[in-house]
């Protein structure tokens, strides 16, 4: 879908997804930077959620750290978009699709591969001191080229500032997270949590985006570990440790996280396949 | 002859040595204080020296910004006439418009030509009087408290201040490099639409207006509440004074953007691995409470009957032993903001400034007022006293609110009551509301 406007002085061509906080567009890239051709804005907001200190702070910290699985940042910045302040992060990649709305000729293989790539991003943030607080399907980009990034961390911390409403959605923010246990196993629950989405078409905790947020988040503070629905066993094991109530219990890292999806994905046989699922 | 300089009264500290003056809010440290007093008066010395302090200062703020929420300001000789620097919530009227940093980067450094006045206060302050003719004051030299400045022409008895400022040169800064706050922004979606309630009254309720909270609207309440402002960058929404009648139009930019591209590897260490579940974030001296531990070790609530941890169960005879204070729950604020509960709160315009939060002893949770109403700059406060949660009102006017669980109606604390909060209870004051909910059991 086009889309005219622009967010700073980047001309927006596209819009890849959109919800209530969070934009993922392609756009123009301003002569300013040199070069020509098309790259990738998130639009996260409303601004004065967060502060800009920790905005920016986050963002540098973020771009100082490459690896595959992470675009190659250009900048951050406050703009208005949709008539709103939002905080922009631009990268030197083309997004043209998330996990959120994968292209159906994207097959199981490739959605789970992708995944793995955000994995892997994930760790070498971890690698560096870094957590990404946001990994959710919208958050996983797919290029034309058959590779995926993880996208720009959300406005909090997990620190102080938790989470804020919207991006993530709760339903993919760790329970652990909620109780100030914030650590790489955050991230790795948020991927067990996508990688759930991905596979069954729903996250692992359900209905509430049908809830007001304040029950929505109380259910989220109370829940043992979720009722997981029946998935092939080649991913089902992987999915579950992801999802365990303590952190101890999950994948030591996020780079294990990768290297089941890329088995999994390799393994995969089709929605014929035996399916498991924990109650 | 030097330039007249009226110290306008108030908190934050004034320094002049030569024709270099520095300013700085009271938010900044006596760090700060100091390192501006001690290069404005080594800045004297210097030709173009308020130019190579301010860029001086700007090496520093380009490798993190030690102090984003402060305003401070070095005005004083450039290379090309007087040079002003400004940076976080400051603005500065040059005789031709109101001058005031981007966000990004949070300052701003240009050539002024030689206006008078200059006035340099804090962003949103109500700008001064016209000066008085035959105003004795004038800093000569040295450090004073003051809340800004204005600096004057030298023999200029009753100059004027920004009323005839149109008459005055119009010196611009360089391009695009100054801003005027732009309009407020759209309100921030809001994720529970609890009513407030009204100030100055008891709100009644009102039947079958219920919010998805559970929350009854007391009539007339205003019924939305408004994103705080960012803190460490000039608020949106403030507007600084109202230009002088016949003045410039302010020049307004797009936002502007920091270069991700040569960003610095930031030296820390990597997360540490599941296998250790300690928080990523702990806070070193949390006081003791009273909790059981799980088999594996894990610290709960006493009452707990699962670990919330690993989910083992834990038996009502558990040994009940002593514990640092985890995190209790979270406060769901009204623009989607969650926030954990390790630590209590200030809350109000400018919680920052409260003894508290300056002992290290709560956080500041800065909010904005809600549409028609006032915010004191600490209005009430959320404090953990060991598995309780209370909210202490701190005798600000409009005073402070509360709606527990399950009841329909406000109801508002007397002035500095305390009061214990159940999970899923509303507070709210100044128009905002923040939801309270317990990670543990009741």
């Amino acid at each position: 879908m086009t889309l005219a406007g622009h967010v700073a002085d980047y001309e927006v061509t596209a819009e890849v997804v959109k919800d209530g906080t969070f934009a993922c567009l392609r756009a123009r890239r301003p002569a300013r930077l040199g070069g020509s051709g098309e790259v990738t804005v998130w639009a996260l907001g409303p601004a004065a959620r967060a502060p800009w200190p920790m905005a920016r702070s986050r963002a540098g910290a973020f771009a100082a750290v490459r690896s595959p699985g992470l675009p190659p940042w250009l900048e951050v910045g406050m703009a208005e978009h949709d008539e709103r302040p939002v905080i922009f992060v631009s990268a030197e990649v083309t997004v043209t699709a998330t996990l959120a709305s994968p292209p159906p000729e994207l097959g199981m293989p490739g959605r789970l591969r992708a995944l793995a790539a955000a994995a892997r991003g994930a760790h070498a943030l971890h690698e560096h001191g870094q957590l990404h607080a946001g990994i959710c399907p919208q958050s996983v980009g797919l290029c034309p080229d058959g590779t995926a990034v993880l996208g720009p961390p959300p406005l909090a911390d997990g620190r102080r500032l938790l989470a804020q409403v919207g991006y993530p959605p709760l339903a993919y923010i760790d329970p652990q997270l909620l109780r100030g246990s914030a650590g790489r196993w955050s991230d790795i629950w948020a991927l067990g949590a996508t990688a759930h989405q991905v596979v069954t078409g729903f996250p692992p905790f359900q209905g509430l985006d049908d809830i007001p947020v304040v029950q929505a988040l109380a259910r989220q503070l109370a829940s043992p570990a979720p009722a997981l629905a029946p998935m092939p066993t080649a991913i089902s094991e992987l999915v579950s440790r992801c999802l365990a109530l303590g952190p101890a219990a999950r994948p030591p890292t996020a780079a294990e996280v990768a290297d089941g999806l890329e088995q999994a994905a390799s393994q995969w046989q089709g929605p014929g396949e035996a399916v498991s699922g924990r109650g | 002859m030097a330039d007249k300089l009226e110290v306008l009264p108030g908190p934050g500290l004034v320094a002049r040595f030569g024709e270099v003056v520095a300013w700085a809010g009271p938010q900044a440290s006596q760090a700060l204080y100091s390192h501006l007093a001690n290069e404005a008066l080594r800045a004297s010395q210097l030709a173009a020296g308020a130019e190579a302090l301010a860029n001086s200062l700007i090496t520093v703020l380009q490798r993190g910004d030690p102090e984003p929420h402060v305003p401070f300001a070095v005005v004083g000789p450039g290379s090309n006439g007087l040079a002003l620097f400004l940076h976080g919530p400051v603005q500065a009227w040059d005789s031709g418009r109101w001058l005031s940093p981007q966000p990004v980067p949070g300052w701003m450094l240009t050539p002024i030509g030689r206006p008078w006045p200059l006035i340099v206060l804090a962003y949103g302050a109500p700008p001064p009087p016209p000066s008085q003719q035959g105003n004795p004051f004038n800093l000569v030299s040295g450090v004073v408290p003051g809340s800004g400045f204005v600096l004057l022409r030298p023999d200029a008895p009753g100059a004027a201040a920004p009323a005839g400022a149109a008459q005055l040169a119009q010196a611009g800064p360089g391009p695009g490099a100054a801003v005027q706050a732009g309009p407020a922004p759209s309100p921030a979606p809001v994720p529970q639409q609890v009513p407030v309630p009204p100030q100055g009254t008891v709100p009644q309720p009102a039947p079958g207006a219920q919010g998805p909270a559970g929350a009854q609207a007391p009539p007339g309440g205003p019924p939305v509440a408004q994103a705080p402002p960012m803190a460490g960058a000039p608020r949106p929404d403030a507007r600084p004074p109202a230009p002088p009648a016949g003045a410039a139009a302010p020049a307004v930019t797009e936002g502007g953007a920091i270069d991700l591209r040569g960003a610095p590897p930031a030296p820390l260490a990597p997360l540490p691995r599941a296998t250790d579940p300690t928080p990523l974030f702990p806070r070193p001296g949390q006081p003791d409470v009273t909790g059981t531990r799980c088999d594996q070790g894990h610290f709960n609530h006493p009452r707990a009957s699962r670990c919330l941890t690993c989910g083992q169960p834990i038996g009502p005879g558990a040994v009940q032993v002593t514990g640092p204070q985890p995190c209790l729950g979270v406060l769901l604020a009204d623009d989607g903001s969650i926030w954990a509960l390790d630590q209590g709160y200030v809350i109000g315009a400018q919680p920052e400034a409260a003894p508290e939060v300056q002992a290290g002893l709560a956080q500041a949770l800065t909010m904005r007022a809600g549409p028609g109403n006032t915010m004191a700059p600490v209005q009430a406060e959320v404090q953990l006293r060991g598995w309780d949660v209370r909210l202490v009102d701190r005798g600000a006017d409009g005073g402070t609110w509360a709606q527990p669980p399950d009841v329909g109606s406000w109801g508002q604390l007397g002035r500095f009551e305390q009061r214990d909060l159940l999970s899923g209870s509303h507070i709210s004051c100044g128009g905002r509301v923040l939801t309270f909910l317990s990670a543990w059991p009741a």
